[in-house]
């Protein structure tokens, strides 16, 4: 199976992740296009970080498969996949231009330029040891250098989980404004109302099995609700 | 890739490894100069407990201080690939073996940099020490120099100056190869879902244990040919013997490396499971 096949930018068929008995993902298959921007959206603990970590070989499925142009998760898919995970990953002795430099160093499609130039516009002094940023702006660093990249598939899982608004708004516009459009982005979120006006489709998933793949204008027309309001009368408690 | 992560290894690991390094030179150095500056032991019998007990407290910090380094180096290997770290390393386009080559690299280089220079500065105070621990008399010197030329002799086996040559190689295997357990009890320790670090020292006692009997069975051919039926015969026994010692667990330690290795590289493509 390629990516001339299945027509879409990730292909995901049957896959499935259990930890001991329990299914975390079940049976998931799904198709996402190039160029849009999708929400993977779901409460706490329906396999949205699963789904993630699977597509970025940070999880081994226990089966199924999923393919990135073409391929699964491996060197090539990693190469063309930006990865924002939910948890600081930088080592906190390693200064942010020496991280610019690892990102530089290791993938080809990194733009130093553009990096530069995010850092710049947050004020950021480039030689601090990101042990000694706060959280929003260690936030803020690790999306600039993953938005910094032309990658050919963004992941972000909860960007904007757990920093101030003005941070969310400084996020959703690099977002929107740095990423390359022939691109996709799956953003996994649960601050639906936040990001709904930047998405393109979305993903709904309980108990780690997808209950709706839908494009937003889609939703809105048949269901005559924004991505929000159906998404609480889905998940209501 | 494989030369940027071994530049980024180094970049990560040198200021703690340096710091390890500099501990062990500066306190032995300290403790030459001490003895150094200490008068040698005149009268025959004489035993000086205080310097006894310094040369003994110097010689177990120092031991501990370099086994730092080889903890040092798991704990980093741990934290780089299995934790929030392995985040970014675990989706960088690399492959897993890249990843534990560079961290087996540079973590050889380090441990054998602390094993040389605990071993060198452990001789050099032995040397200045011995004479104000106890009392050496000229003669005593001259049948060290003799035991100590029969001793080299002995364990030079038939291979002479050779074995000097093969020593540098067949420590800087041994390192890799006492890195590469620890990786891989490590990568072990991840396979579970709960208490992975209780679960990697588990893995670490189990696998010296495991390897320990392996090592000893794939020696005992050349174990079982120190059977001597003369003191003629001793030299060139003994001789053989540590020939087939060193020529034996060089193998070992070469092919038991290499299993651990891919042990942890197929734990990482198979059974990656991040947290």
């Amino acid at each position: 199976m390629n990516e001339m096949n299945t027509g879409s930018l990730v292909a995901i068929r049957d896959l499935t992740k259990r930890f001991g008995k329990k299914a975390a993902l079940d049976h998931v298959s799904l198709d996402i296009p190039a160029g849009r921007i999708v929400g993977l959206l779901g409460p706490n603990g329906s396999g949205k970080s699963t789904l993630i970590k699977l597509l970025c070989g940070l999880l081994v499925p226990s089966a199924g498969q999923a393919l990135i142009a073409g391929n699964l998760p491996g060197p090539a898919t990693k190469a063309c996949v930006s990865y924002l995970p939910e948890r600081t990953y930088v080592p906190g002795s390693m200064r942010i231009r020496e991280l610019a430099a690892f990102f530089a160093d290791f993938y080809e499609d990194f733009e130093q330029e553009k990096a530069d130039a995010m850092l710049s516009s947050l004020e950021i002094d480039p030689d601090a040891p990101f042990k000694t940023l706060s959280k929003g702006t260690r936030e803020k660093v690790q999306l600039a250098m993953v938005m910094s990249r032309r990658a050919r598939l963004y992941i972000l899982d909860e960007p904007i989980a757990g920093v101030d608004p003005a941070a969310r708004d400084f996020i959703l516009k690099t977002i929107i404004r740095d990423y390359n459009e022939e691109a996709s982005i799956l953003i996994s979120t649960h601050l639906i109302s936040d990001i709904e006006p930047i998405l393109d489709d979305v993903i709904f998933l309980r108990n780690g099995k997808a209950v709706l793949s839908s494009s937003v204008e889609e939703l809105r027309d048949t269901r005559h609700k924004s991505v929000d309001a159906y998404f609480r009368e889905v998940f209501a408690c | 890739m494989l030369k940027k992560l071994l530049k980024y290894e180094l970049k990560q690991t040198w200021r703690i490894s340096v710091l390890i390094l500099a501990v062990t030179f500066l306190l032995s150095a300290a403790c030459s100069l001490y003895f150094y500056m200490t008068p040698p032991l005149t009268a025959e019998g004489e035993i000086h407990i205080g310097n006894f007990t310094l040369f003994m407290a110097y010689v177990i910090i120092v031991s501990f201080v370099a086994l730092l380094t080889f903890v040092y180096l798991g704990v980093h290997f741990y934290r780089n690939l299995y934790t929030d770290e392995g985040y970014l390393m675990h989706t960088l386009p690399v492959r897993p073996w890249q990843l534990i080559a560079s961290k087996a690299v540079v973590g050889t280089i380090w441990y054998y940099l602390a094993g040389i220079i605990a071993s060198a500065g452990i001789i050099a105070v032995s040397y200045l020490a011995i004479p104000r621990i106890v009392y050496v008399s000229p003669k005593d010197y001259v049948d060290a120099a003799r035991l100590s030329a029969e001793m080299t002799g002995l364990f030079s086996g038939v291979w002479g100056l050779k074995l000097f040559l093969f020593l540098g190689p067949y420590t800087i295997i041994s390192c890799a190869y006492a890195l590469l357990v620890l990786y891989a009890s490590v990568s072990l320790g991840q396979l579970v879902g709960r208490h992975k670090v209780m679960v990697s020292i588990l893995c670490y006692l189990g696998l010296q244990t495991l390897i320990g009997g392996a090592s000893t069975l794939f020696l005992m051919p050349a174990l079982s040919k120190l059977v001597f039926l003369s003191d003629s015969d001793a030299v060139s026994l003994f001789s053989d013997f540590m020939t087939g010692i060193y020529t034996g667990s060089f193998v070992f330690f070469l092919a038991a490396g290499a299993g651990l290795f891919f042990l942890s590289d197929y734990i990482m493509r198979r059974c990656l499971n991040l947290d």
